[in-house]
């Protein structure tokens, strides 16, 4: 059996508030893997860490993080580059009253270890799709330019002209019509929709081997994501990619995910094939997951109604009480001292499908 | 809007705006000014003026009476177009060539001063954005702000008495025909120090900076890979100082007096001080209109600029 291409061993995210010294956990544990030729999904409400997450696979977290730990192992090529190793040491805060300096001091070391550590990462391996094109694209470069740019830098033998030729193609691929005009095209001028066969031309240009796409289709209207996504399959078919995708849309789930993740509040709650996940009909969910497909497939159940008495003051009892705990209705009296007591573990269920509920313990 | 408008037409179209505005700020501001002129008591000098401008003896002459302000002012109009704004009273020589001569020693000053500011500023800024340094920043940034809240005439004076009394060198420049390097050095310091240019490109160009490595594009140009300062610089960089150093330029121009005062430095400032002394209604006039002009010229170079490398200027 091959590698998979990229594995995420219990990362974790934690960001340091300096005004209340404390710090606020993003992702828990968070650990996953991306085989070749297979999308990987990844659902949740927002504010749950999904963007995080990829935001630490591309190395772009900026907003000072306290720490970050775990491994973010890439496999393609032959290279086989853990980007966390040694890093995690860098942040660790020791003392807190004096955290916020300590903290500048450390970050600046650990940015140019990542920096360095993902020169070879970012293009190459990795390339990613934004949510928003319009604001993705640099507004004073025409959108050739920029996807000429990309491929400059990631084979370093191209010459300038050979290098628009090859952009003009991928606008040709990613199904724009008349390509050599739109090269000249600045990023205001073109249509949400365009902006994004742009962005996803930029991205593939590098030719990397995983791409990672964040809400691809959000920002756009109904007929336009469903062209964006047949793209997103062709290329994806094409260029024999492995994908990430993620979304709050399970529509899209369906139409390109081979597995999804299920994310609640930092947590992956819930992981297995898309089958499983998406079969609304079954009983063996997650609480969470069986709330969000309810939304998407049975709208006629009240959802306002999963109200139950919730304590805002939980970040006290956040280390060691399940996550979905406020929030959930299936909780037995049997379970329910455990539940509060203990974090549940990703309990597997059968071929791949694993739940973090204490309900699914054998 | 689907096709980018030829990157010509933009620029002609603010040649064209930009010229016809500055023509006629020029043309208020001459109407002002000779309005000035006129109502401020002396009115011999301005009709002997006219006269030698070769205007019309019946109307200017001393026996015809009060001089009828159109009149005068159409006939200083029409010559100082031609490019004759007359000899100097004081000196006997032609204006126009005394003060192109005095705006170039007076541009020397500004340039130099902005250059240097620049010189200054800059790394400060690369220091504070990238925050290698968090100490050296913050002293360098109370060290800056120090200097700029100074007042400019005390601290020359004070230089000038070190210069004098330590190192035994007296700065003034005393000699026209032969400014050394050295008489320049102090001005220059001096100007770049105490005019505020040094906090204003500090604090907006920090400032802008770090609101454009904010913006999503920095963060896409990232995930590629690609160099940040390069998709910063634009937005980042060249847009706040071309307007800071063409809005600077006019502040400097006003800045140089105190300074040419002091150091005896033969600038257009000074000029326009003796000028004023002397009723010297020729140089005046002329030094006036052509300060206006150097300012709009510095204007109209910096939007053709921004023109030039914003290709969202021509929808602007």
């Amino acid at each position: 059996m091959t590698k998979p291409i990229l594995e995420v061993k219990d990362l974790s995210v934690r960001f340091f508030l300096e005004k209340e010294k404390v710090l606020l956990p993003a992702l828990n544990q968070i650990s996953f893997h991306v085989n070749n030729n297979e999308v990987l999904g990844i659902v949740g409400e927002s504010g749950s860490g999904k963007s995080i997450t990829l935001l630490s696979i591309l190395g772009l977290l900026q907003a000072n993080p306290g720490i970050i730990s775990g491994e973010i192992l890439f496999n393609a090529n032959e290279a086989n580059i853990n980007t966390l190793e040694d890093i995690s040491s860098h942040i660790e805060i020791e003392n807190f009253e004096k955290a916020d300096e300590k903290i500048t001091k450390k970050t600046n070391t650990w940015n140019k270890l990542h920096a360095s550590r993902y020169k070879k990462i970012l293009g190459n391996q990795v390339s990613m799709v934004f949510q928003n094109p319009r604001l993705a694209f640099n507004p004073y470069y025409s959108i050739g330019k920029q996807i000429s740019e990309s491929i400059l830098l990631h084979q370093p033998n191209t010459d300038k002209e050979s290098a628009k030729k090859t952009a003009i193609d991928w606008l040709k691929r990613v199904k724009m019509e008349a390509p050599e005009l739109r090269y000249n095209n600045n990023p205001y001028g073109l249509s949400g929709g365009l902006c994004q066969r742009a962005m996803i031309a930029m991205a593939l240009a590098s030719e990397p081997s995983l791409l990672v796409a964040d809400e691809p289709t959000t920002g756009l209207d109904t007929t336009i994501q469903g062209d964006i996504l047949t793209l997103l399959e062709e290329i994806r078919i094409q260029q024999k990619l492995s994908m990430i995708i993620v979304s709050h849309d399970f529509n899209v789930m369906h139409r390109l995910a081979n597995r999804v993740l299920v994310y609640y509040n930092g947590f992956i709650i819930e992981e297995g094939n898309t089958n499983n996940i998406l079969d609304y009909t079954s009983d063996e969910h997650h609480p969470y997951t069986s709330l969000l497909l309810n939304t998407e497939f049975n709208q006629h159940v009240d959802v306002i109604n999963k109200t139950k008495d919730t304590d805002n003051s939980q970040s006290k009892s956040f280390f060691n009480q399940c996550p979905y705990y406020n929030n959930c209705l299936k909780v037995t009296p049997e379970i329910s001292n455990k539940c509060q007591s203990s974090i549940p573990p990703l309990l597997p269920l059968h071929d791949s499908h694993k739940i973090r509920c204490w309900r699914f313990e054998k | 809007m689907i096709f980018r408008a030829g990157i010509l037409k933009p620029i002609s179209k603010t040649l064209f705006k930009e010229f016809f505005s500055s023509v006629f700020i020029i043309i208020l501001l001459s109407m002002i000014i000779f309005f000035l002129v006129y109502i401020s008591p002396g009115e011999s000098l301005l009709q002997e003026y006219l006269l030698n401008l070769g205007g019309n003896e019946e109307e200017f002459s001393e026996n015809s009476g009060p001089i009828n302000i159109h009149q005068a002012y159409f006939s200083w109009l029409f010559a100082s177009m031609s490019g004759n704004f007359g000899v100097s009273n004081s000196n006997g020589l032609p204006v126009l060539g005394q003060v192109l001569e005095f705006t170039a020693n007076t541009l020397y000053l500004t340039f130099s001063a902005l250059l240097i500011s620049l010189c200054i500023t800059l790394p400060v800024v690369m220091i504070t954005v990238s925050n290698t340094f968090p100490t050296l920043s913050r002293f360098t940034n109370i060290l800056i702000r120090l200097l700029s809240f100074l007042p400019l005439f005390w601290v020359a004076y004070i230089l000038i008495y070190i210069s004098t009394s330590v190192f035994d060198y007296y700065p003034l420049a005393t000699d026209y025909e032969e400014i050394t390097a050295s008489q320049f050095i102090l001005p220059v310091i001096l100007l770049c120090l105490g005019s505020g240019v040094l906090v204003e490109i500090v604090q907006q160009l920090t400032y802008e900076i770090k609101r454009v490595l904010n913006e999503e594009y920095i963060l896409c140009a990232r995930a590629k890979g690609a160099s940040v300062f390069k998709h910063l610089f634009k937005e980042g960089i060249a847009f706040p100082l071309l307007n800071l150093l063409s809005n600077r330029i006019a502040y400097l121009f006003g800045a140089t007096i105190i300074i040419e005062q002091i150091f005896g430095w033969p600038g257009i400032g000074r000029l326009l001080w003796q000028a004023t002394q002397d009723r010297d209604i020729p140089l005046l006039l002329c030094a006036v209109i052509i300060c206006a002009c150097v300012i709009r010229l510095s204007h109209f170079i910096a939007r053709l600029i921004y023109v030039l490398i914003n290709p969202r200027a021509s929808h602007e």
